[in-house]
């Protein structure tokens, strides 16, 4: 099967605007729109420039804007999108180095400023730390994070404030601040729940929809919503912790993966 | 050069705004959305709807009736939906000013006009009803 | 011209826990870390199964069934681990370097789950285990089946917090030794284009392995032995490399990794026929046997017409009797990567697998304390390397599944106390002057790069490494036999002699992915011949290294380590080391390996 893949190309230092090139390749059975853009690359033009390494999704370094959606090109099949034309744009809302490079940069910094690292006051004991089954549970889901950007980029709020932390920083805090061995929860708050964290969320749900990892970001924000009021208001550690706690039904992650719906930006 | 030293090891951004703002402007906001669920009902119910025992067509004559009949409840509720509603709709025009604003200082002198619109809408509606209340009172007795 | 006390290269669990290390034994020090990636996009976090260490969290009940063993009674220790380990490498490992894993095996997970790991737990809050291929007891401790992912991303963390300078996307290009010392690295800034000197007292190597040699590969794109490569050519030799590692279960056609944690909770492998063909091969262990023992298990039920599938090309991992609950908690990252590759689902449907070059035992010669060394026993100076790069030799002829997270981070540990503690040395202190880098370093590297760019010839890079991985497979793969393995020298040959008539599309220098999978299509040429050659003259089976016309493993030939060194011409040249043991001499002998 013949597939039309409209390619962006951009070189910022030698192009005055963005294009998008047409390849035709032909698509057989399983390929991917990764395996499409190495054959691109490999036998057509070695200019098209683009990351990639693991093609097993777990990298997460080739989050690209696939036909409308940020989707992983390693696990996208091409069969999967049905459609006779491919469309391959970098992560929106990211400076862009080249073709379907961003900068990763300010997207790291994000993450940094989270302290992606557990803290705990306390001196470690000879062996494990304990943590239930049930502890582990609250940030089971967060952990499935895989930095590729298809969260934050897939955020208005990102495209129009450069400044918002986005969705993949603020998993992250979720992450240590609902960790049972952290005890940092404080600190973390600060940073997570100041005006460029978890307030700037609009609810818009775009970033668990296009979570190829089936993270779900919008409900871990709005998680951390209630936990950082919680805390401010000097509620600190008390039971109502319950009723900060997201609790998910079975298969939501799956549901809410695959209902899409929600369009990004074309 | 200072690209890479800048990326994966960045230190930590400063926080930009007192972060309790943030934190009661939710707060408020969802609790003036509880208060906006009762007291846009009882508004609802005095200002707009049938009188169902007698099947009355609504009329002017018929609302203000009601008026002579509960005029603190009248102006509490009204007082409380006014409230209300000025807070959640401001905070809204607050949240767009900054998605779209990133200055802390216009962000904050921004903030205040909006807070200083709302004051005033405030006041003003306040007294308009308190006015009416007081008349209807005093027609009352 | 940059400078720092140690430069560490390659930003997977090796060198960021050598990184971690060195910032707390010798924080003064100046110390930076190199990759071709970002840190968190390193292969390590492609590791699914687990990580082992003797923490008897779990033992076997009398009936084989894993339980929770009682706290004060662990139901596993670290002899044990290293007996599977020595056992499982086919007894060529380093048996003081095997002694070492496993001792440090355990304060090393408690270290990591100290840093945060999300390791799966016990209903008591210990750290879970679960059995795996080769292992006696249930040692592997897991994140789900995303342990490496859990890690690596546990470990960036930890750079975050030491504040490690990071240079990502900066390609290493060369290794600078002179003198027998080493003075750092070349390296290309990927966005710039640019070449810089990178001088530095300590060099350390945590670059990978080598697995895109072959067709069908669980490895990344970015698994190319780079960091093996340029310390061949700067004249150090390389190790083993004929001992490459099979997967059994790698995805059919696609080779993408299906943990063996899929076994190891249960999972059956069959044939064409539904049999649980592992009965025939390894009675006592059956699926749970070493990954070399399956990996063989699996080709010869192939070509005993026993295939499943129209073409019986495959056979097949059956998971349907887990449960999807258990599939769902345990296998969650398997079960998608079959729905997403092959758009079959694991809870209904047996998946298509087929062996996939996995692991290279073999590399950079270490000795215990992560030093690199030239020969049986002298030491470079200054260079170091630790995880799939480095040949301890833990591995020996054939890896235990677990074990490679676990040298990762025991040995990035360990290399880590290493450089600090030559940092601490008088000499070397941190004050001192770092020894000098030849200046023609840098100009040798930029002209090579220019003359790669500058080339116009009518080949194809993308055609010279399908064939070469291709007919690595081929040739080199599972069970090899002279003639192939002559063949495939001649092909190797072949390939490189076109590789100096190809042009690249791209001739700039700003982000030109084209020119840096150039420089590793040159790389997998270099390499692959130390492969073949060694491969081609170790004349028994042993490990991962199974030869048709000797079946069996001869210890008195062949108890020794290959070592290939790179001649003038290009060529390799085979020299012999024999194995390493501990101050007492050997703690296991050798004997029959049967499971």
């Amino acid at each position: 099967m013949e597939v039309r893949f409209r390619v962006h190309r951009y070189d910022p230092e030698e192009d005055a605007t963005a294009r998008y090139q047409v390849y035709t390749v032909d698509v057989d059975g399983d390929m991917t729109v990764l395996d499409c853009l190495n054959q691109i690359k490999w036998y057509q033009d070695g200019t098209v420039t683009f990351r990639r390494s693991c093609r097993s999704a777990i990298c997460g370094s080739c989050g690209m804007l696939i036909n409308g959606r940020n989707r992983l090109a390693c696990n996208t099949r091409v069969a999967d999108l049905e459609a006779a034309e491919v469309s391959v744009g970098p992560l929106p809302g990211f400076p862009i180095l080249r073709d379907l490079v961003v900068d990763w940069d300010p997207f790291f910094a994000k993450d940094a400023a989270m302290k992606p690292y557990l803290i705990n006051d306390t001196p470690p004991p000879d062996k494990e730390r304990r943590q239930s089954p049930e502890e582990y549970s609250k940030i089971d889901n967060a952990t499935l994070c895989i930095m590729c950007g298809c969260c934050s980029s897939s955020c208005p709020v990102v495209w129009n404030n450069g400044q918002y932390y986005g969705p993949a920083a603020l998993t992250k805090a979720y992450r240590f601040i609902f960790d049972s061995r952290d005890t940092a929860t404080r600190e973390r708050i600060d940073m997570a729940g100041s005006e460029e964290g978890t307030w700037r969320c609009h609810t818009i749900f775009n970033c668990t929809t296009d979570c190829p990892k089936g993270v779900l970001n919008t409900q871990n924000i709005q998680a951390l919503k209630r936990k950082v009021m919680l805390e401010k208001l000097g509620f600190t550690g008390t039971k109502l912790v319950f009723n900060v706690d997201p609790i998910y039904k079975e298969g939501e992650a799956q549901h809410e993966h695959e209902a899409g719906g929600i369009a990004t930006r074309a | 050069m200072e690209r890479v030293v800048g990326s994966v090891t960045a230190q930590p951004q400063p926080v930009r705004v007192a972060p309790k703002t943030g934190t009661y402007s939710w707060l408020l906001m969802r609790l003036t959305a509880y208060g906006l669920i009762v007291f846009l009902t009882v508004h609802m119910i005095f200002n707009h709807y049938l009188d169902l025992r007698t099947g009355n067509k609504l009329t002017f004559e018929l609302v203000n009736r009601r008026f002579y009949a509960y005029p603190v409840i009248y102006a509490i509720n009204d007082i409380g939906l006014l409230t209300c509603t000025l807070f959640h709709g401001l905070n809204g025009v607050r949240n767009v000013i900054y998605d779209l604003v990133t200055n802390p200082a216009a962000r904050r002198v921004l903030t205040i006009l909006v807070m200083l619109i709302g004051l005033y809408f405030l006041y003003d509606g306040s007294l308009t009803l308190l006015a009416l209340a007081q008349m209807q009172n005093s027609v009352g007795s | 011209m940059i400078t720092h006390d140690v430069i560490v290269v390659g930003s997977g669990l090796a060198g960021m826990r050598a990184a971690v290390e060195i910032r707390r034994k010798a924080p003064q020090a100046d110390i930076a870390l190199i990759t071709k990636v970002y840190p968190t996009r390193s292969h390590s976090g492609a590791a699914q199964g687990g990580i082992a260490a003797a923490l008897g969290n779990i033992r076997y009940d009398a009936n084989g069934v894993p339980v929770a063993a009682p706290e004060d009674q662990p139901g596993d220790d670290w002899l044990t681990h290293m007996y599977d380990t020595v056992k499982g490498a086919d007894f060529i490992g380093d048996q003081d370097a095997q002694e070492i894993l496993a001792r440090e095996a355990v304060p090393t997970i408690y270290e990591l789950e100290h840093m945060g790991v999300p390791f799966s737990r016990m209903p008591d809050g210990r750290i879970a285990q679960r059995p795996f291929g080769g292992h006696t007891n249930p040692r592997a401790c897991y994140a789900a089946d995303r342990t490496g992912h859990a890690l690596l991303h546990t470990l960036y963390g930890e750079l975050v917090r030491y504040n490690v300078k990071v240079y990502p996307e900066w390609y290493m290009l060369s290794v600078v030794i002179e003198d027998n010392s080493c003075r750092g690295v070349t390296a290309l800034d990927i966005r710039t284009g640019e070449v810089h000197a990178v001088n530095a007292k300590a060099t350390m190597f945590g670059t990978g392995g080598y697995g895109r040699a072959f067709k069908i590969t669980s490895n990344a794109f970015s698994s190319t032995g780079d960091g093996i490569t340029a310390a061949y050519r700067a004249g150090i030799p390389l190790e083993d490399m004929e001992f490459v590692q099979f997967h059994p279960t790698g995805l059919f056609s696609h080779g993408i990794l299906l943990s063996e944690g899929a076994r190891g909770e249960g999972g059956y492998l069959l044939n064409g026929l539904n049999e649980r063909f592992m009965s025939r091969y390894a009675p006592g262990r059956m699926e749970l046997a070493p990954r070399d023992v399956v990996s063989r298990s699996i080709y010869s039920e192939l070509e005993a017409g026993r295939g499943a599938g129209p073409n019986g090309e495959y056979v097949l991992l059956d998971l349907r009797h887990l449960g999807k609950q258990k599939l769902d908690e345990r296998l969650p990252q398997i079960t998608e990567l079959a729905r997403d590759y092959l758009g079959i689902d694991p809870v209904t449907e047996p998946v298509p697998i087929q062996p996939t070059a996995h692991y290279s035992m073999g590399g950079i010669p270490t000795d215990a304390d992560g030093r690199v060394v030239r020969g049986e026993n002298e030491i470079v100076q200054g260079f170091f390397a630790a995880g799939e790069c480095a040949c301890a030799s833990v591995h020996g002829a054939n890896r235990l599944g677990t074990n490679s997270l676990l040298e990762a981070t025991v040995y990035g540990r360990r290399t880590g106390q290493t450089i600090a503690n030559f940092l601490h040395l008088e000499s070397q202190g941190v004050g001192a002057a770092i020894p000098a880098m030849p200046s023609q370093a840098l100009k040798q590297a930029e002209d090579e790069l220019r003359e790669l760019l500058s080339r116009t010839g009518r080949e194809i890079a993308a055609d010279i490494r399908k064939e070469l991985q291709a007919t690595m497979f081929q040739n080199a793969g599972v069970f090899r036999t002279p003639e192939k393995l002559e063949a495939e020298l001649g092909i190797i040959e072949d390939l490189r002699e076109r590789f100096a008539l190809i042009s690249l599309d791209d001739k700039g220098r700003r982000y030109n992915t084209e020119l840096i999978e150039t420089l590793e299509l040159a790389h997998l040429l270099e390499f692959s011949e130390c492969i073949v050659a060694g491969a081609l003259a170790r004349q028994e089976s042993r490990g991962a290294h199974a030869r048709r016309d000797f079946p069996k493993r001869d210890d008195t030939h062949w108890m020794k380590h290959t070592l290939a060194y790179r001649e003038a011409d290009g060529r390799a040249r085979l020299d012999y080391k024999p194995v390493r043991y501990g101050p007492d001499g050997p703690r296991f002998q050798p004997e029959e390996r049967k499971y």
